[in-house]
């Protein structure tokens, strides 16, 4: 057996069960990421196929979706680069439709609210390394759009701060803001369902 | 002038952990967040929060697989 990434199938034929039982996955991460439906479909085939040319040479050192992910970055930020990005709403900076509140986290004094406050740690969660991606990309799909697609741009495709500001047509601060809500609102997320599964 | 460091709120604490991700701290910024820390229960637990957070969105995106340049 080669590698523990690969099932054992060799060829093309089994190499392409095993890259498109990965496409869901994809395919939420590239709809997250560009707000294009069919440019996310493109990308995503693109990644597949580019995946299936490489089955080969897949040395299974990382798993599938770990490889496949890699592979889509690369699509994505071509798609990216290649369009100019619509310029981010100015409300992205507040947006706060669902009701979360970072000052509803605090006291007036700006210390985390007692009353408010979620203490469960991972390490007290019963929840397999699979479960506490799922947890994460779930909160991840509840983030408003803009703030899912900016904070993507940085945490996905790893772009520098300034070529963000550029791209995106949005202040420097704002990005921080951005970015800044957009961890809260996931570390809210995540550690309320850590406590679920505690 | 550095002696007198400006004491952290718990909420500029979080400006701080989650800002670290894109742009390093300062010096200064270091020493006011581990002076934060030190007496704060509740934003030592808070960073271990982000801090598992932030690696499993490593692994979830595959850091390190790709252009990454952080």
């Amino acid at each position: 057996m080669k590698a523990s990434g690969k099932d054992g199938q060799d060829g093309k034929g089994g190499g392409w069960q095993e890259l498109a039982r990965e496409r869901p996955f994809l395919l939420r991460l590239a709809r997250l990421q560009l707000s294009s439906a069919a440019d996310a479909e493109d990308a995503v085939q693109e990644a597949l196929l580019g995946a299936l040319k490489g089955w080969d040479g897949y040395a299974g050192k990382a798993s599938v979706r770990s490889w496949l992910t890699g592979i889509l970055r690369f699509k994505i930020i071509d798609i990216i680069r290649a369009r100019r990005m619509a310029p981010l709403d100015d409300a992205a900076a507040a947006e706060d439709a669902d009701g979360f509140s970072i000052d509803a986290l605090f006291t007036a004094e700006d210390a985390w609210h007692p009353a408010v406050f979620i203490d469960t740690v991972c390490a007290e969660t019963q929840a397999s390394q699979r479960q506490l991606l799922d947890i994460v990309e779930l909160c991840m799909a509840r983030l408003p759009e803009q703030t899912a697609r900016i904070f993507l741009m940085r945490e996905y495709l790893g772009l520098e701060l300034a070529e963000i500001e550029q791209g995106a047509a949005i202040s420097g601060g704002n990005l921080r803001v951005v970015l800044y809500r957009a961890r809260m609102r996931l570390r809210e997320c995540t550690v309320r369902a850590w406590g679920e599964e505690q | 002038m550095n002696d007198e460091v400006k004491k952290l709120t718990c909420r500029e604490t979080t400006y701080l952990v989650c800002g670290a991700r894109d742009e390093a701290l300062t010096p200064a910024q270091h020493s006011q967040l581990a002076r934060h820390l030190q007496g704060c229960d509740a934003c030592r637990v808070a960073s271990r929060q982000f801090a598992d957070l932030f690696a499993q969105l490593d692994v979830l995106f595959a850091a390190g697989a790709g252009p990454k340049t952080k």
